[in-house]
């Protein structure tokens, strides 16, 4: 009886506790306060881990450098703003810039000088390995290669308000180029100050930009506030931006329906669709190409590199991808099916894009398998190599940086691939940075690697200007001389019209032998809040672009 | 009492100095070099081979080593650019120890309390209602509990934040997925226990002696039910800590368990040396904590142990 009745109390009070706590609940969500500010929330993977423009370049990093740091000028909604740079002249010859800065100040106050810029640039050519794009600046490839010192580099401070960029080439995409996060303006003085941890923390970076970074805390969030000194402050309607790390992308999606961040990226086109009817997608031109790279060199064993080094046996498997079978069946038609690296929404000159002026699409590589060639390119190979069947080959390491077992992943449809060919493959699963230093050189250590590549500016040039002999990026292995001959020459040409003529030549090259077989462009779709307004996307540089954006709840 | 917790206190120091040195020895047996890759530019890649003393014999390498563990020093993290591993586990942990302070409290309190219900509820529907609960609690994974609250009541319902570490309204969720696994192997042991107490003698001497049943129940039951609790108390702070990597990345807070996954990933071995030896220490200070609160608690322990 009495156990019973000390029980029954002991119920009495959890109910009661769990009424109280739903109360205080009920009172804490309805007396949030309306606040005034307009803060714009970003969902972002991580990795975040140093913001120097100099040192790590990502999509997340990207979101906050272009916001923090102002470069010369700024690419907007398709159009060319100036940016730390008020006006500019550009030689006859389209090869040497000279940009005349505005007065600006460096969120700690120090003024801002043409001395930035070139610190900034020397140090780019000197420790960030994608510098290999900013290789139209004279002397630039060679500052890399440590064979001229900082003071022959192509970017001179006459004054401090004047900086001049001499180019090797006159190449038409450089003032888009120029305003990339790369090529924003940098401090010396807390370089040196912080030395290792320059980037890594709030304190050690200054902010000139249209936002102050202002907070951040590692793996957690960074806040940037609006810079009130900014020259286009009056068009500045953000008062707050907050990045917030959410490594989980279910997360992302349960706080972006949940109204706690103000974008996704919708995983699936099935996704996509959902939000399509609820009025929250935004579509958009979105560049990059995932493709699969072939070590030639085989990981220096010579029958390996005789075999992939073959465009033969490039064709054999890709004439057996089913691009767009993959796309339609596996990524729900997610995709476009790439048959050459370029995506054709790709910018060449004023009023054409790339699909309206290449002859290459479709030419070299398929959309739909073709069994029959491939088996054709096979024997090919086969004959060349003296082997009377298809399991005389060796065994291929094929590198990822995805869970091969992920079915929706390119990875797991590519293996697919070369076991229906007859192909013995060794998967190397390779996670986050032990990818990259598989991949890269000098390691080159596989034989097939699932890859990409996201353009840094709006020309058919950023997609093959990595595949030259003298690129340390990606871990590519072309080394055509005819091929960097071309493209030298492209951009050596002023004629807009004759530059197309000679990259789409290139372009044939690379589709016919180049140990690279494109798989697909992507479909950009975005999911925003309604309060959301202004939002522009962008094909190269900061993709979602937010920086005009306002908030209206 | 002095005499036992200083021979606690020596094991725990030799456990420290075996960790260590395993931690140093088996670090030279994985394969690869720590420093490869054209990531890491060759600067950073001579300093740490001069700050770890790698061109030196292994003897040597050994006491530096030691000597930089013994002044709190980590080094340089790998992977994280410009990072120190002490600041990365600065930054981090209080989160983690938040998490999994709220997360203990959260199963200690309600894992007894649902033990001591089930015992006193013995072979009644409450018993095996909370046996039912204690099975789901014990066999439903921590990342399945937390998804599902995730999409509950933050989704769903629309009362609580949906993830991050930031208000109490935050730490809610969090905790209570993180505490589910502890809280029911606490009830059932915490049941068991009592169970067995319930038949022992001096229960028995209670009731002769005609005490009033809440009395026996809180005076004598509980406290000597408490007891067994007690011993596996330690590895159940070790599982809610180093358990909650699941959960906070599902969270999205900012803890040591996703830079533990990531550094092993990205082959970043001073991250995964500091981390492994912090996570170490730490567990050895908490089960050191639990031998002396048998001390404390059970007079036998401190009279009769040496």
């Amino acid at each position: 009886m009495m156990k019973g009745l000390y029980i029954k109390n002991n119920l009495f009070k959890i109910v009661f506790g769990l009424l109280l706590i739903a109360l205080v609940f009920t009172i804490a969500m309805t007396s949030v306060a309306q606040t005034e500010e307009k803060v714009f929330t970003i969902p972002t993977n991580g990795g975040l881990d140093n913001l120097d423009p100099r040192v790590l370049l990502s999509t997340a990093h990207a979101v906050v450098q272009y916001a923090i740091f102002e470069s010369l000028v700024r690419t907007h909604d398709g159009e060319l703003l100036p940016g730390m740079a008020e006006t500019w002249e550009i030689s006859d010859d389209g090869m040497t810039y000279t940009f005349h800065l505005r007065d600006a100040k460096w969120s700690d106050g120090k003024p801002v000088t043409a001395g930035d810029f070139v610190h900034a640039f020397v140090r780019m050519f000197e420790i960030c390995p994608a510098s290999s794009i900013f290789d139209d600046i004279k002397n630039g490839a060679q500052l890399r290669a440590g064979e001229v010192t900082p003071e022959e580099l192509g970017v001179k401070a006459p004054d401090e308000k004047t900086v001049v960029i001499t180019l090797k080439n006159p190449v038409p995409y450089f003032m888009g180029l120029i305003g990339l996060h790369l090529g924003s303006p940098g401090r010396e003085d807390l370089a040196i100050k912080f030395g290792d941890g320059y980037g890594a923390t709030a304190e050690s970076l200054a902010s000139c930009g249209p936002f102050i970074l202002t907070e951040w805390k590692h793996e957690d969030k960074v806040v940037m506030e609006k810079n009130p000194d900014y020259w286009n402050a009056d068009k500045i309607k953000l008062d707050k931006v907050v990045v917030y790390i959410l490594p989980a992308e279910q997360t992302q999606r349960n706080m972006f329906d949940n109204g706690e961040i103000d974008y996704y990226i919708p995983r699936s086109e099935a996704e996509a669709v959902e939000y399509e009817a609820e009025g929250k997608l935004v579509r958009y031109v979105r560049g990059g190409i995932r493709d699969l790279h072939i070590n030639k060199h085989g990981q220096n064993d010579p029958v390996k590199a005789k075999i992939l080094g073959n465009p033969n046996f490039m064709k054999a498997i890709s004439y057996a991808i089913d691009r767009q079978g993959y796309i339609d069946n596996v990524l729900q038609g997610n995709g476009l099916p790439a048959t050459v690296q370029t995506p054709p929404v790709t910018g060449i000159y004023p009023g054409k894009t790339w699909g309206e002026v290449s002859t290459n699409y479709g030419k070299y590589h398929p959309e739909t398998a073709d069994l029959a060639r491939s088996k054709a390119y096979m024997d090919k190979v086969l004959e060349d190599m003296g082997y009377s069947s298809v399991d005389q080959l060796p065994e291929f390491d094929f590198l990822t940086s995805m869970d091969p077992e992920d079915p929706k992943d390119v990875a797991a449809y590519l293996l697919s691939v070369f076991t229906d060919i007859g192909l013995k493959i060794n998967v190397v699963y390779a996670t986050g940075k032990q990818y990259y230093n598989n991949l890269y050189k000098p390691a080159l250590a596989y034989d097939f690697a699932r890859a990409g590549w996201g353009p840094d500016y709006d020309d058919p040039h950023t997609y093959m200007g990595y595949w030259t002999s003298s690129s340390m990026d990606m871990g590519v292995t072309f080394e055509n001389p005819e091929f960097d001959a071309l493209l030298d020459k492209a951009n050596k040409e002023t004629d807009l019209v004759k530059r197309a003529q000679i990259l789409n030549q290139a372009e044939a090259l690379f589709s016919d032998i180049a140990p690279c077989i494109p798989i697909m462009h992507f479909k950009g779709a975005l999911a925003v809040q309604p309060w959301v307004k202004g939002l522009t996307t962008a094909i190269s540089g900061l993709a979602i672009d937010y920086i005009y954006s306002d908030i209206v709840k | 009492m002095a005499k036992y917790i200083l021979n606690r206190l020596l094991v725990a120091i030799l456990t420290m100095f075996v960790l260590t040195t395993a931690t140093f020895f088996l670090l030279r047996l994985v394969p690869g070099d720590p420093f490869a890759g054209p990531k890491v530019i060759p600067e950073i890649k001579e300093r740490l081979r001069i700050h770890y003393g790698l061109d030196k014999p292994l003897a040597e390498q050994y006491l530096i080593y030691m000597g930089n563990i013994l002044r709190g020093d980590f080094g340089y993290s790998l992977a994280k650019r410009g990072h120190r591993v002490n600041e990365v586990i600065k930054d981090a942990f209080p989160q983690s120890l938040d998490l999994g302070i709220r997360a203990m409290i959260t199963s200690i309190i309600f894992g007894i309390f649902f033990g001591i219900i089930a015992a006193l509820n013995r072979g009644k529907p409450l018993d095996y209602l909370t046996v039912v609960l204690v099975l789901i609690g014990i066999s439903v994974p921590s990342f399945v509990v937390a998804a599902l609250l995730q999409y509950f009541f933050g989704v769903y319902l629309k009362i609580l934040p949906v993830a991050r570490y930031d208000t109490f309204w935050h730490t809610l969720m969090p905790s209570f997925a993180l505490s589910l696994g502890t809280m029911a192997v606490l009830a059932r042991y915490m049941r068991a226990s009592m169970l067995e107490v319930m038949t022992a003698d001096y229960i028995k001497t209670a009731r002769a002696k005609g005490l009033r049943n809440t009395q026996i129940v809180i005076h004598h039951q509980i406290r000597n039910a408490l007891f067994p609790i007690l011993t596996i108390l330690g590895p159940a702070i070790a599982m809610v800590l180093t358990g909650s990597f699941i959960i906070e990345s599902i969270f999205a807070i900012p803890g040591l368990g996703r830079h533990y996954v990531l550094a092993m990933q990205n082959l970043d071995y001073t991250l995964v040396m500091g981390l492994t030896l912090f996570f170490g220490f730490f567990l050895i200070v908490m089960n050191l904590l639990v031998d002396f609160m048998y001390g404390i608690i059970d007079p036998r322990v401190r009279y009769t142990r040496k």
